[in-house]
């Protein structure tokens, strides 16, 4: 009986555990399925995440940004406080990020082309305003085809000395170094971009205007016209200027013959910028006076200089000289041909009279 | 004593007739001269206001705020010519006009040349609003010959009314305008046949509280009734627009001047008259700001192209050129990015190229500007005899003249600052500046004018030794877009 309700129980049991079994294949396998579904939408999440990031920065294949204003002017006051505005604008299809930084910049080339400093030490304290300068934000996002107005403060200290202060306010998204595959020899390099909006403080207070033309250089023979001239001129004072000017070139009866106006263009402080015109016509003759008569600053100065050209189309003249003298020579030779004839003519006509004589005489002869 | 009474009443009915016929003579037949219209060809009202500063060598005047026809700069265009005339009226200071730049503030003009003298307190800003005048009508009844056309032009009162500064007054009744030294020849009339209208018409410039007149004879002929006519004062030099009345006006509205035009007998007895309105109003300035803008785009360039005369090895992105593995020595590999640049700004722009460092195994810093593969790095090319740098260009031709390095091609317009085949050469190239020598970053691009759409290929060129030692080499090139200063 004990055995009859031992097997039963151990019967049971074994049921109960078959079923337990079951019970735990089928829980195994619901995690398992479970899990790999999990471990699926994992690594679908994570490719269409990395798909997303490699689109839109990684991978990109344009970056289509916009500054504006590409420079702008303020005047402030010392212990003023003032804001200005950039905004930035992506053209592209993607998003792009990058970082927003304030810097002092200067021109120190003939071009006018700025150069930014990367370390405000590095520039002379005279132009710098970058650490005047506060953004709310460092780091930003432009979505696709969106633009972001940035508004940046200017707390101008109470001792800022009158003149002028140039700073650069830029956008630059970064550049990615490709990623390493582990070949033997293997190169990439890492390509950012730097759009910057160029501001121009000026500083109220008395300010040093001076300036000069340091270079007015035009070659002081030529052959032909136009005369290529060079003018460098030289902003010695403490704010830029933009000098308006006007070239002219007067010929040897004192008339002026031709006149161009300079192109206006800053020249930053303690910076010479060059302009290069061409004055005249192709053919001219003779000593030309060169004048290079300018304005510039707030009270209205002026500059002048002027040179003195000789333009002598010598190829022509010397043409034209041979031309008389072998014309000349021509009719010499002609008129001295003409004389040689008349003399020979003359002579043949001397000896006909003599032989007209001669039979005159014979023929009276023959007569008496 | 009845007769008495009949003659009385008889005698005050006829004086009463009488006072009516005497006080209120019927002229001859007058009636209204219809589709009458006077049309200014400028209807700006002139600008007059007093000086308050003005100093010599400044471009900046401030002005009066109460007391003058204009308190402030709100009727002051850009381009507007000023003069500053003194109380008199003798001429512009300093015989010279001026042009106003803009308006700085309510009562501040700035001006685009500075003042050649000091102003006075009793001088005027003014800037002179003049035009044509035509007016034009249709007759009612007949002008006979000898008849005339009379026009009657209000003119200020007391005012110098045909010196050419605009006259002010302190109401419309008062007010009007100036001749300014107009002449017949400047008066045409057309309509009736032409040439029956006298050519020199009779100009009767007002004085004290006296309007102009004009005067046209019919010389030849009479004029038929349901004539239509019309009397043309020329645009040079017109006749001057008032400046606002000084007490009660509300800029915006017009200050309304009445015409008047009759037509006349032999006699001077009016025919036939109109009162024409012409309304002098405040121009409306209607401006927009335009921002100098720059755009710049830098764009990959995929392998299989044809840039700068090579066929590029290599698909570039916009931010990074991936040479990927070097595994052939002393060839060339090629690489490209397209930069394009837009802006209005009226000095132009310029795209400077810069790196980090030259190219170090794994990053690494590569020292000075000549850092070779014996220090793990590979070198900024010198191209064929070493004799390119970030600023001078040379050939590069040779593959085992080793080194990484670029040229450029225009793809839109020409504004690469050097080209790959100049002077004849194949592959004219220069250095990438180093910043970490520091060398001076130089422009890849640029122009002194606005441009649209100007683009440039930067073509890359690398090329390693046999030796060079295996390894990851990178570095980070750098792009800079300004608008030129």
């Amino acid at each position: 009986m004990n055995k009859q309700k031992n097997s039963k129980s151990e019967i049971r049991n074994s049921r109960q555990i078959q079923n337990s079994n079951f019970l735990n294949s089928k829980i195994v396998s619901c995690f398992v399925l479970r899990a790999s579904n999990l471990f699926f939408i994992l690594v679908l999440f994570t490719s269409s995440l990395l798909l997303f990031t490699f689109n839109s920065v990684f991978a990109q294949s344009v970056i289509p940004l916009t500054a504006s204003p590409a420079r702008q002017e303020i005047l402030v006051d010392p212990s003023e406080q003032q804001t200005v505005t950039v905004r930035f604008l992506n053209q592209g299809d993607s998003p792009i990020s990058g970082i927003i930084r304030v810097a002092d910049f200067i021109v120190d080339n003939k071009d006018g082309i700025p150069r930014i400093l990367e370390d405000s030490s590095q520039a002379s304290p005279k132009y710098t305003a970058s650490t005047w300068i506060k953004s709310n934000s460092d780091r930003i996002t432009i979505a696709s085809k969106d633009n972001v107005l940035l508004q940046f403060n200017i707390q101008v200290p109470d001792n800022a000395r009158a003149g002028g202060r140039y700073v650069a306010i830029f956008f630059e998204p970064e550049g990615v170094v490709p990623q390493e595959t582990g070949a033997n020899q293997e190169a990439g390099s890492g390509v950012s971009t730097r759009l910057a909006s160029l501001l121009y403080i000026r500083v109220s207070g008395e300010i040093s205007e001076q300036a000069m033309i340091s270079r007015f250089f035009a070659s002081g023979f030529v052959e032909f016209g136009p005369i290529k001239i060079e003018t460098d001129i030289l902003n010695r004072g403490d704010y830029h200027i933009r000098p308006k000017g006007v070239l002219a070139l007067v010929n040897p009866f004192g008339s002026v013959v031709a006149q161009e106006t300079l192109k206006e263009e800053n020249i930053f402080p303690d910076t010479l910028r060059t302009f290069e015109n061409e004055l005249g016509s192709k053919y001219m003759l003779g000593r030309y006076k060169l004048t290079l008569t300018a304005s510039y600053g707030e009270k209205g100065q002026s500059m002048s200089r002027s040179i003195f050209i000789w333009i002598v189309p010598w190829r022509i003249i010397l043409i034209l000289i041979l031309t008389i003298i072998i014309i000349w020579f021509i009719i010499k030779s002609l008129k001295r041909k003409a004389s040689k004839n008349s003399e020979s003519l003359k002579k043949e006509l001397e000896i006909e009279k003599q032989e007209i004589d001669r039979l005159k005489k014979q023929i009276s002869k023959r007569a008496d | 004593m009845k007769k008495a009474r009949k003659i009385i009443l008889l005698f005050f009915v006829f004086s009463q007739f009488a006072v009516l016929f005497i006080g209120y003579p019927s002229l001859v037949d007058t009636a209204s001269l219809t589709s009458a219209s006077a049309t200014l060809s400028n209807s700006r009202l002139s600008y007059r206001a007093g000086v308050a500063t003005g100093s010599s060598g400044a471009s900046t005047v401030d002005i009066d705020t109460s007391g003058f026809s204009d308190s402030n700069t709100n009727h002051l265009f850009p381009k507007d010519v000023v003069c500053f005339a003194d109380a008199n009226f003798q001429g512009c200071s300093q015989q010279t006009t001026y042009t106003v730049h803009n308006a700085v503030d309510a009562d501040t003009l700035q001006l685009f040349s500075p003042l050649s003298a000091a102003l006075g307190a009793n001088d005027l800003v003014i800037a002179t609003q003049s035009g044509s005048l035509t007016i034009a009508f249709t007759t009612n009844a007949v002008i006979p010959t000898a008849g005339d056309i009379l026009v009657t032009i209000p003119m200020a009162n007391s005012a110098s009314g045909n010196d050419g500064f605009p006259d002010s007054s302190s109401a419309v009744s008062t007010g009007g305008f100036d001749l300014n030294a107009i002449a017949a020849a400047d008066i045409s009339t057309t309509g009736c046949t032409d040439a029956n209208w006298v050519t020199t018409e009779t100009i009767a410039v007002g004085s004290g509280s006296t309007d102009h007149t004009i005067r046209i004879d019919r010389q030849t002929g009479s004029c038929a009734a349901s004539s239509a006519v019309t009397i043309t004062i020329d645009s040079s030099p017109g006749i001057v627009n008032p400046p606002p009345i000084t007490s009660g006006h509300t800029q915006g509205v017009a200050d309304i001047y009445t015409i008047n035009v009759k037509t006349r007998d032999g006699s001077d007895n009016t025919l036939d008259e109109v009162d024409i309105d012409i309304a002098p109003i405040e121009a409306v300035l209607v401006s927009a700001t335009v921002d100098e803008t720059l755009a710049f785009t830098v764009a990959a360039v995929a392998a299989a192209a044809s840039t700068c005369g090579q066929t590029t090895d290599v698909t570039t992105t916009a931010y990074s050129v991936p040479w990927g593995t070097l595994s052939t020595a002393d060839s060339f590999s090629e690489a490209s990015q397209q930069l394009t640049v837009s802006t209005n700004a009226d000095g132009g722009y310029s795209v400077t190229i810069e790196e980090n460092d030259q190219m170090g195994k794994n990053g690494g810093s590569c020292s000075g500007a000549s850092a070779g593969e014996s220090v793990n790095c590979i070198e900024d090319t010198t191209c064929d005899g070493a004799a390119c740098t970030e600023s001078t260009s040379a050939d590069w031709a040779t593959a085992s003249n080793n080194g990484l390095g670029f040229s450029l091609a225009n793809q839109s317009g020409s504004d690469a600052e050097f080209l790959y085949n100049e002077s004849s050469r194949t592959f004219s190239s220069r250095q990438v500046a180093d910043q970490e020598v520091p060398e001076t970053k130089a422009a890849v691009m640029s122009s002194a004018a606005p441009v649209s759409g100007s683009s440039v290929y930067v073509c890359y060129r690398i090329s390693i030794s046999g030796t060079q030692p295996a390894g990851y080499y990178y570095n980070k090139v750098k792009y800079t877009a300004t608008a030129t200063f």
